[in-house]
């Protein structure tokens, strides 16, 4: 019996997983357990000749044990590797394992590939149905189908006999008041039917389907099961019903959503491998690795997809984890690229390339529309939060149908008139990101063109604004308006709704209008000192493109406050490197100003909306209780209900069970006595229960249950005790009642433990949950504690 | 050959490598026994014997065009990339719709998609050699003099794709040619038309089946059975909890042995998670609100 699996010796192995514990002796009926038979120091869980089936999983709406999950893998990496000597079957299966995480990740990013560039084409092709049809082939979009057309003009350069529009097909005419209304009609009608089709697909098949994801994703990754949400019907709902919400023309986008997909994706292959779907920690790893291929295929940024799952998903993030998130986005990527899905060969549709210089005196303006991202994200966290409330807590919540055929409606009505709005969002951003040459015919880039036009391309000077560029400003500040008030109402309907793409789309109008400014600005006052250095007459200093890019980084970093991966996104969006300093200038701005109205980005806000029970690892905990305040039995509150490890019959426990609701129980020596034992969890005494009431002969309700090592002498008539040693976790978590509630915080957080126990003078007192201690902050934040849910 | 032959990575590759002696296995011809997709996209590559009719029609091929400029090289990759990856992608819907088809209730979609993806296997090859309709030179040529602007677009493989060939006829005589090019802006694009297709055909499939399902679901359903708690609570959701317990213990009954009932009871299990997750996303609000 060597020292090293003395499962009360101080933890020894593995230095991550129980740094804190405190040692306690536990009485004279300390024994050795499982004889030494396996060389483990960690014997959290006492493993059985057989295990009883379901022992150690989890309840819907449970919070997982880190520490246990943990440690189970290790015992079973053990196993592993001391079997591998054995055969050369064993060999291979240990081989399997150790690649099994390479390959997980493999498959995830395959098919998250596969299933973002199904969605690109499929959300293309759809978006452009509401305008018409290709008649010679009806599986083109709009671009496809004037793909090799030679009688498109450099004026209606998107205009091709192939591409029917509905108003042609119906009433015969191309142009018109008539056919305006007739194409109106139709746009309307296929927003509606969309819509409709996509609410009714994700009530009636796969509810989880709805909303962005994102926050229920990062507190599911914080350690919180939620069966279903990751399934295969939410995976192929949401797949189906993102293409739909998109192509309604809705104030939604398509790149929160894909994360969610990607981490379908993941959950459905770890069920390959049972080193994965047998563990909920390392089942973890997989899908942070997931949500990394997400924005990888959705941004086309490999490392802004790691960086991503780093900053904003995560809550466990080893080294190892990176390099298979990495690892996935590569892979993601690259099928996505190999599909091709928009033709460019990008992975997005907006991808631009510029590289004129920017200069010192326009980090002004980009810190002014860091300004405008931060005021942005600030009231659109507050109107949006205020408007799911409303929906959460009214009646106006009971029909979610009907909400978004109302908002898919005003949408498209006030949509249409609009040549900004009627486009989708995506190309919307593409043209405001675009920076205007000779070969631009939109309005945007009407300037006066007054020079003899044999300049080379590139290098087009500032010029004067024409008529059609100041039209288009009109219609930009009330694409700009409509904007921001659809995103509030739209952005939590029953739908598949990302954020990331509306809110850039605000932030590209807001910068591409104060590009647009600035450059006059500059033309007509270019002796002004400022502009004098860099801008001489015929120079080519602003380029408002790259505004319409800071602009859209700020306002998606004042709703999201992430940062660095978000500068990294959209630099690998845009291909320079030139121009990081702007966009970090940018992204703070707006962090800093968002921070001022309100500390927390809306993922955040939305999980405090809903009272997932996520333990933000940024948050800090200053306040000077104690253990003894926070834990449960309060002093009112009947005693702590415990289990006595050898004195208890089998009705007992049932009747325990019944009785209460709690979903563990601390075991103890003796009512006397109070010393600490362990701690079983109701889950696993139930089914422990009743496996052996089915399995083993002779256990009744008078049945004593041991958990004690050696069973205490019985009299001769009573019926066999049954031993439960197995499902006891015998080093559970203990601190003592006067330790700092910071200190026991932040072993909640850097541990992700489910519980832990209070000792006082080395008995049991009370219990604290993670549920407690997030009900403590919030009533130490004066908010309503009783929001926390799903006890 | 060996300096400047490659890519424009294939340039770069020494450098970062740091010796000539790593320059030997990058620019080396391929073996028949790598992976296809790998040396396909190597335009020095004298990789005809083993490529598909496809990339004969675009591979300009060693002795005509040695020293390919670097902005060819580079599209010249992604185009290897993007043919080679088309069995390859056909493959990887094979995955998804695996990932994709629900439990036991959808065996006709999953049907469905598999005959989908089988065509999608097999439409390929037959059209591999049509792939003179997947690549455009679209050359936009600005206003120049009293030339209004003007969108040339032609059908000619990526080593013809400028101004020169594409613009026919040349509208300024033969002096001002070169004054009016350099305006214009050429661009060598591709797609896949079968990839575009497939997906379409797909999705619509899936969505049709779903709706049937729904049609199903909604209408037939309550028909050919008996008035259940399901359907009950489908039309009325505001029921109570007991509903639940009631349709629970209807389900967990004896156990079913034939596979049709063992589909029935799949089934039935699946109705009752996914009312749950209705009452707790659409009736108590409890997620994702």
């Amino acid at each position: 019996m060597d020292a090293a699996s003395d499962p009360y010796l101080p933890y020894d192995g593995g230095g991550d997983c129980i740094p804190l514990r405190e040692l306690h002796r536990r009485g004279t009926h300390y024994t050795m357990t499982n004889g030494g038979s396996i060389s483990s120091s960690t014997h959290l869980l006492d493993l059985l000749d057989e295990p009883i089936p379901g022992v150690g999983t989890y309840d819907d709406f449970h919070t997982i044990d880190w520490v246990r999950e943990r440690c189970k893998d290790r015992e079973r990496h053990r196993r592993i590797n001391s079997k591998k000597k054995e055969s050369a079957w064993e060999m291979t299966k240990s081989l399997y394992d150790a690649w099994s995480g390479w390959l997980v990740v493999t498959l995830t990013g395959l098919a998250s590939g596969a299933l973002a560039g199904l969605i690109d084409i499929a959300a293309d092709w759809m978006t452009d149905l509401k305008e018409g049809i290709c008649l010679s082939a009806l599986w083109y979009n709009h671009e496809q189908c004037c793909w090799g057309s030679n009688e498109t003009t450099f004026e209606e350069r998107d205009k091709c006999p192939q591409w029917k529009t509905w108003a042609e097909l119906i009433i015969g005419q191309a142009e018109g008041p008539g056919s305006y209304i007739m194409n109106y009609i139709m746009y309307i009608f296929w927003a509606l039917s969309f819509a409709f089709l996509a609410v009714s697909l994700v009530k009636v098949f796969a509810p989880y389907a709805c909303g962005s994801g994102i926050p229920e994703i990062k507190t599911i990754l914080s350690g919180f099961i939620i069966r279903g949400y990751l399934g295969k019907w939410t995976l192929m709902i949401k797949t189906i019903t993102l293409v739909l919400a998109v192509a309604s023309g809705l104030s939604l986008g398509k790149e929160g959503p894909l994360v969610h997909v990607a981490c379908c994706c993941g959950n459905i292959f770890s069920y390959l491998f049972p080193k994965y779907s047998t563990n909920e920690a390392k089942k973890r790893e997989v899908l942070s690795a997931a949500s990394a291929a997400g924005v990888s295929v959705a941004f086309g940024a490999p490392i802004g997809g790691v960086l991503f799952s780093l900053e904003e998903v995560s809550y466990y993030f080893p080294l190892k984890t990176l390099w298979r998130s990495f690892f996935a986005a590569l892979v993601a990527a690259f099928v996505l690229r190999s599909i091709n899905p928009f033709g460019n060969s990008r992975l997005v549709l907006f991808y631009v390339e510029y590289h004129t210089p920017w200069y010192l005196f326009e980090l002004f303006p980009f810190i002014l529309l860091g300004v405008f991202g931060g005021l942005w994200g600030a009231f659109f966290i507050r109107a949006n939060i205020a408007w799911c409330r409303r929906r959460k807590s009214t009646t106006f919540g009971k029909y979610p149908v009907l909400e978004v055929i109302v908002v898919a409606a005003v949408t498209a009505v006030a949509a249409f008139p609009n040549p900004y709005t009627r486009l989708n969002t995506s190309e919307l951003i593409k043209e405001l990101f675009t920076d205007c040459g000779p070969l631009e015919s939109s309005s945007l880039c009407d300037y006066r063109n007054d020079m003899n036009a044999s300049k080379i391309v590139d290098d087009l000077p500032d010029r004067p604004a024409g008529l059609g560029v100041y039209s288009a400003i009109w219609q930009l500040c009330l694409a700009l308006i409509f904007k921001i008030i659809m995103t509030v109402f739209t952005f939590g309907i029953k739908v598949p709704s990302g954020l990331f793409i509306p809110s850039m789309a605000i932030g590209a109008i807001a910068g591409r209008i104060v590009g647009i400014a600035v450059e006059q600005l500059a033309y007509y006052h270019h002796d002004w000192f400022i502009f004098k250095e860099w801008c001489e007459v015929g120079a080519d200093c602003i380029t408002p493109g790259l505004y319409a890019m800071v602009g859209a980084a700020a306002c998606l970093g004042g709703v999201t406050r992430m940062t660095v991966s978000l500068v990294v996104i959209v630099f690998e969006l845009t291909g320079g490197l030139e121009y990081i300093v702007p966009l970090m200038a940018a992204v703070m701005t707006s962090k800093w100003v968002g921070d001022a109205f309100g500390r927390e980005g809306i993922y955040e806000a939305h999980i405090r909306l809903n009272g997932y029970p996520f333990l933000d690892a940024k948050e800090e905990f200053t306040h000077t209780t104690l253990a003894a305040d926070v834990m449960r039995p309060r002093r009112s509150d009947p005693p702590l209900a415990v289990l006595t490890q050898d004195n208890m019959t089998v009705d007992d426990i049932e009747n325990m069970i019944n009785e209460t609701s709690y979903n563990g129980f601390p075991v103890i020596m003796s009512k006397e006595s109070q010393r600490l034992v362990g701690f079983a969890l109701r889950r696993d005494l139930t089914i422990a229960i009743e496996s052996a009431r089915k399995k083993q002969e002779g256990t009744v309700g008078s049945s004593r249950v041991c958990f004690a090592q050696h069973t205490p002498s019985l009299p001769a008539e009573s019926p066999r005790p049954l031993k439960l040693r197995s499902i006891l976790d015998m080093s559970p978590f203990t601190v003592t009642d006067h330790t700092p509630m910071e200190i026991v915080v932040d072993i909640f957080r850097k541990l992700g433990l489910r519980q832990c126990l209070v000792t006082h003078n080395g008995r049991l007192l009370g219990i604290i949950t993670k549920k407690d201690i997030l009900r403590h902050m919030a009533q130490t934040a004066n908010q309503d504690p009783a929001s926390i849910m799903f006890n | 050959m060996r300096e400047g032959g490659g890519t424009r990575d294939g340039g770069r590759w020494p450098a970062l490598s740091g010796g000539p002696e790593a320059r030997g296995p990058a620019q080396e011809a391929p073996r028949p026994g790598a992976p296809v997709w790998l040396w396909k996209s190597r335009p020095g590559g004298e990789g005809s014997a083993f490529a598909d009719q496809a990339w004969k029609t675009q591979d300009p091929g060693p002795s005509s065009h040695p020293l390919p400029v670097p902005e060819q090289g580079g599209s010249l990759r992604g185009r290897g990339c993007c043919v080679a990856a088309r069995p390859f992608s056909a493959s990887v819907f094979l995955f998804q719709v695996g990932g994709l088809a629900g439990p036991e209730s959808l065996r006709s979609m999953k049907l469905l998609c598999l005959v989908a993806v089988v065509g999608s296997l097999l439409v390929p090859p037959a059209q591999a050699n049509k792939s003179s309709e997947d690549i455009r030179c679209k050359c936009i040529c600005p206003p120049y003099r009293n030339i209004s602007g003007h969108i040339y677009n032609q059908n000619v493989s990526q080593k013809d794709c400028n101004c020169l060939h594409v613009v026919e006829p040349m509208p300024v005589p033969g002096h001002d040619v070169e004054a009016y090019c350099l305006l214009c802006e050429c661009k060598y694009e591709e797609r896949s038309t079968t990839t575009i297709k497939v997906i379409i055909v797909i999705y619509l499939s899936v969505v049709g089946a779903l709706l049937l399902y729904m049609a199903f679901l909604m209408l037939v359903d309550p028909l050919i059975r008996k008035p259940d708690a399901y359907t009950e609570r489908l039309h009325n959701e505001e029921e109570s909890e007991d509903a639940r317990s009631v349709a629970a213990a209807t389900f967990s009954g004896p156990r079913a042995n034939t596979v049709l009932e063992r589909v029935e009871g799949a089934q039935q299990r699946w109705k009752l998670q996914v009312q749950e997750q209705r009452k707790t996303v659409f009736d108590r609000h409890k997620m994702l609100s």
